[in-house]
C-alpha cells in the first residue's frame, strides 16, 4: 500500500467512515420507536443540538451520529455525557485583564490567541497577551439523562437518530 | 601541455559567476545566501546586523512570490548578487528579482507519472556553482541550468525511481563536483552519496551507504536484508575545507519498524559519515541509532563550529539528533564528545562513555504497540539548527512530551513499494498541518530551544501551542528568525528568548528563514504555505 499524505483530520475521516460502515449495523440494533424518538428529542435536546433540519449550534450536530457512534457509545454518552468529550468540544473559560470572563467552545488555538463560540454562539477572538487566565474545560456541558430518561426513551432518541442517518 | 589546461581551467573559473571560492568564503559576503545551509559550516548564522532588537518592530513586508505549485515548500533559497533562485515544489526552478519579487525565467520540470515518493512531493533547494544550477528531480535525475537563461544544460539519471529513489534533497557543490544522495528509506532503497561533475554530470565516485558482502560493515547486516536496507540521504551535507572532509546524516534503516528482520548495528543508517571530499572514501563515521526501530533518521544538518573543549580548541561537530539527544563530536575524528537528551525520550536508559545508546529491548516496536518517547517525528528532524557565534548557543527546533505507539508486522519486499515493517500511531500529525487545531496539552508541543554547546543543558526555550517543521536563522544583530506550523514569523532575542516580533502569515513553515541584503538593506525571507515572504525595515 502506497503512504498517503493526509491530514490527521482527513485520516480521522477515513477512519469514520470505515467505522461506519460497521456500526451502521450496530446502532440498527436499537429496539425504539423514532416518532416518539423525535419527540423526545425536541423536548430535551434541540435546544443545544441540530438533527437533520432544526435545533441549536451550542454542542455538536447530531444528524449523523449514529454513522459515527456505536449503539453502546450513544447510550453512554445519554447517562454519563463526560465520559468522552472530543477536544473539539472542550470548553474554555477565560478571564480578561478587565475581570470579565468568556466562556464557550474553544473552536482553534495557537500559541497567541484562541478562537471561541461563546455560551450566546457569539463568534469571539480572545488574544492571549489580554487574559489574566485560560483554563480548559474537559467536561460536558451536557446532562446526563440517566434517570430523567428511561432505557426505552433513550433507545427511541438513538432509534430517531438511526433513521437519520438512513435517510442520507 | 598540463600548464595549458590549466591555464584554460582557471580562465573558467573568472568568469564564472560563482567559482568554488566564493562558496568556500561565503561567510565573507552575508549579503548572499550561496549554498542550501547558508555556508559549509551550515551554522544558519549571518553577520548581518542591520534588524536588531531596538529596530525589529519596524519591520515590513516587502514582496511576496507566490507558488504555482500547492505542494508544501520545504526548499531554502539561493540569493545570489540580489536574484533568488528557489524551487517551485516539485521540480520546477525560478530566478526572482530580489528587489520586488518579480519572476527573470522559470524552468519546469516535467515528472513521469508513476512517480510516488515516501512523504510528500517535495523538494529542498538547489546548488551553485560557476555559471550553474542544480537541481535533483523527484525521478531521481540530477539537472544543471544555467543561471542566467534557465535552460537545460545537462541531465543525468542518479537512481531508478520505480525501485524508490528520489532526490528531494538540494545539491552541495565542493570544488568542481555536484554532491547529492536519494531519498526512500520507506520504500526498500540502499542508500549512497555520489558526486557528479560539474561540467559534465559524469560520476565521479559513489559511497554506498550500506556495503556490501566483503565490505567492511556488511556484517552488520543478516542475510539479504542489506539489499533494500535503506539508509537514504535527503538532506544536504557540510563541508571542512581544511580537512577536505563532507559530512552527511545518513537515515533509517529499513524496514523502519522491524528491526527484528535486520539483526545488527545496521552501518551505516542512523549515522554521520565523513567522506573524503574528493575521492568519497570514508574517513569516519558515528552511529547515532544502532539496529534503529524507530525511523530515527540521522538526517539533520552537521553544525560545524571550532570550540574551546575543556581548555583544548577542538574541531567541532554540534548535532540535534531526531532520537531525542544532542551530540557534540570531534569532526577531525569522529570521536564522541557529549551527549544529552533534550527532549523527553524512554527509548534509551541513556548513553555510554562512547556515545552509544543503552537499549531497553521492552520498548522496542512490537506486535501489540509499544508506547514510546519520542514519537515518530523524533525530538527534532531535517529542520536547519543554527550556531550563532555571536552567543556562543546551539539552537534547535524541538518536538516534546510526545509518544508515538509504535508496532511492527512483517513485510516482505516488493520492489518500489512501501516497505515499512509496522507503523506509528500519534496524536501528532507528523508533516502536515491542521488548520484547526484543538489538541489538548497531553498531545505534546514545540519550542525552539537554546543548548549550551559545553554541556547539552537548555539556557532557554520558547514554548509553542502546536510543534513547528521551521529552521532557524541566527544573526549579527542578535536575534532569531524562525516560523511554526501554525503560520507565524516570529523573531526571538538570541539571548534569551524572549519574543520581540511576530506576524501571522497563513501557511505552515517548513523551511528554513534566511537573511540577506541588496545595496546596504537587510532582508529576511521565510516560505509560509505556498508563498515566500520577504521582510525588510521601513524606509
Amino acid at each position: 500500500m502506497p503512504a498517503f499524505a493526509l491530514s490527521g483530520l482527513q485520516v480521522w475521516e477515513v477512519v469514520t467512515h470505515i467505522r461506519a460502515l460497521g456500526i451502521l449495523h450496530d446502532v440498527s440494533q436499537a429496539k425504539g420507536d423514532a416518532a416518539a424518538g423525535a419527540t423526545i428529542f425536541r423536548a430535551n435536546c434541540s435546544r443545544c443540538h441540530r438533527a437533520g433540519d432544526a435545533g441549536g449550534l451550542t454542542g455538536p450536530d447530531l444528524t449523523s451520529i449514529a454513522a459515527r457512534r456505536s449503539y453502546a457509545e450513544l447510550r453512554e454518552s445519554l447517562r454519563d455525557p463526560d465520559a468522552v468529550v472530543a477536544p473539539q468540544y472542550w470548553s474554555v473559560i477565560a478571564t480578561m485583564a478587565t475581570g470579565q470572563t468568556v466562556r464557550g467552545i474553544r473552536l482553534n488555538e495557537d500559541t497567541y490567541s484562541l478562537q471561541v463560540r461563546d455560551e450566546t454562539g457569539r463568534l469571539v477572538s480572545l488574544l492571549k497577551r489580554n487574559l489574566k487566565s485560560v483554563a480548559l474545560d474537559r467536561r460536558s456541558p451536557m446532562p446526563s439523562f440517566a434517570g430523567k430518561l428511561s432505557d426505552g426513551q433513550m433507545d427511541d432518541v438513538i432509534a430517531w437518530l438511526t433513521s437519520l442517518r438512513s435517510e442520507q | 601541455m598540463k600548464s595549458a589546461i590549466l591555464l584554460c581551467a582557471i580562465a573558467l573559473i573568472a568568469g564564472a559567476q560563482v567559482p568554488y571560492q566564493r562558496l568556500s568564503d561565503a561567510v565573507r559576503e552575508p549579503q548572499n545566501w550561496l549554498t542550501y545551509n547558508g555556508s559549509y559550516a551550515s551554522t544558519h548564522y549571518s553577520t548581518l546586523d542591520q534588524i536588531r532588537s531596538d529596530n525589529v518592530s519596524a519591520l515590513e513586508l516587502k514582496w511576496v512570490w507566490q507558488a504555482n505549485s500547492l505542494e508544501k515548500i520545504e526548499a531554502t533559497p539561493l540569493v545570489v548578487d540580489g536574484v533568488m533562485y528557489l524551487t517551485d515544489p516539485p521540480n520546477d526552478v525560478v530566478a526572482v528579482d530580489g528587489q520586488t519579487g518579480r519572476v527573470f525565467w522559470r524552468y519546469q520540470y516535467v515528472l513521469p507519472a508513476g512517480v510516488a515518493p515516501c512523504c510528500g512531493r517535495v523538494n529542498r533547494g538547489l546548488a551553485i556553482l560557476g555559471n550553474n544550477l542544480y537541481l535533483g528531480t523527484l525521478d531521481a535525475h540530477l539537472v544543471a541550468l544555467d543561471a542566467a537563461t534557465g535552460r537545460k544544460r545537462w541531465d543525468v539519471k542518479v537512481a531508478d525511481y520505480e525501485q524508490g529513489y528520489s532526490l528531494t534533497l538540494a545539491p552541495l557543490a565542493i570544488h568542481d563536483k555536484i554532491i547529492v544522495g536519494p531519498a526512500g528509506g520507506e520504500l526498500g532503497i540502499r542508500g549512497f552519496i555520489a558526486a557528479y561533475d560539474a561540467e559534465t554530470g559524469k560520476e565521479v565516485w559513489r559511497f554506498k551507504t550500506i556495503p556490501e558482502p566483503g565490505e567492511p560493515g556488511n556484517e552488520t547486516w543478516n542475510g539479504d536484508s542489506w539489499k533494500h536496507g535503506g539508509a537514504p540521504v535527503w538532506l544536504t551535507g557540510s563541508y571542512d575545507s581544511e580537512l577536505n572532509l563532507t559530512y552527511w546524516g545518513i537515515g533509517n534503516p529499513g524496514p523502519d519498524w522491524n528491526p527484528e528482520l535486520r539483526p545488527g548495528d545496521n552501518l551505516y543508517s542512523d549515522c554521520v559519515v565523513a567522506l573524503d571530499a574528493d575521492t568519497g572514501k570514508l574517513k569516519w563515521y558515528f552511529q547515532f541509532s544502532p539496529h534503529d526501530g524507530f525511523d530515527f533518521d540521522a538526517v539533520q544538518v552537521p553544525v560545524l563550529t571550532d570550540l574551546n573543549w575543556k581548555g583544548k580548541p577542538r574541531k567541532a561537530m554540534l548535532w540535534g539528533n531526531r532520537n531525542g539527544f544532542f551530540y557534540v563530536l570531534d569532526r577531525s575524528s569522529g570521536e564522541f564528545l557529549l551527549g544529552r537528551p533534550f527532549v523527553k525520550q524512554t527509548w534509551t536508559a541513556g548513553l555510554d562513555e562512547r556515545g552509544r545508546p543503552i537499549r531497553l529491548p521492552e520498548r522496542m516496536p512490537s506486535a501489540e504497540g509499544s508506547l514510546t518517547y519520542p514519537g515518530v517525528q523524533g525530538g527534532t528532524n531535517w529542520y536547519a539548527p543554527s550556531f550563532s557565534s555571536l552567543t556562543g548557543l546551539f539552537y534547535l527546533t524541538s518536538w516534546d512530551d510526545y509518544p508515538g505507539i509504535y508496532y511492527s508486522w512483517e513485510q516482505p519486499y516488493e520492489a518500489g513499494k512501501w516497505f515499512a515493517g509496522g507503523s506509528v500511531r500519534a496524536e501528532l500529525p507528523a508533516i502536515t498541518r491542521q488548520e484547526i487545531r484543538t489538541a489538548g496539552p497531553e498531545a505534546g508541543y514545540g519550542a525552539i530551544r537554546a543548548l549550551d554547546p559545553a554541556t547539552g543543558r537548555r539556557v532557554w526555550e520558547y514554548r509553542m501551542n502546536d510543534v513547528s517543521d521551521s529552521g532557524l536563522l541566527t544573526t549579527a544583530g542578535g536575534l532569531l528568525f524562525s516560523g511554526n506550523r501554525e503560520g507565524h514569523f516570529l523573531v526571538l532575542n538570541a539571548r534569551d528568548g524572549k519574543l520581540l516580533w511576530t506576524r501571522y502569515l497563513g501557511g505552515q513553515v517548513a523551511s528554513s528563514p534566511i537573511t540577506w541584503s541588496v545595496d546596504g538593506r537587510q532582508f529576511v525571507s521565510i516560505a509560509s504555505g505556498h508563498a515566500v515572504f520577504t521582510f525588510g525595515l521601513r524606509q
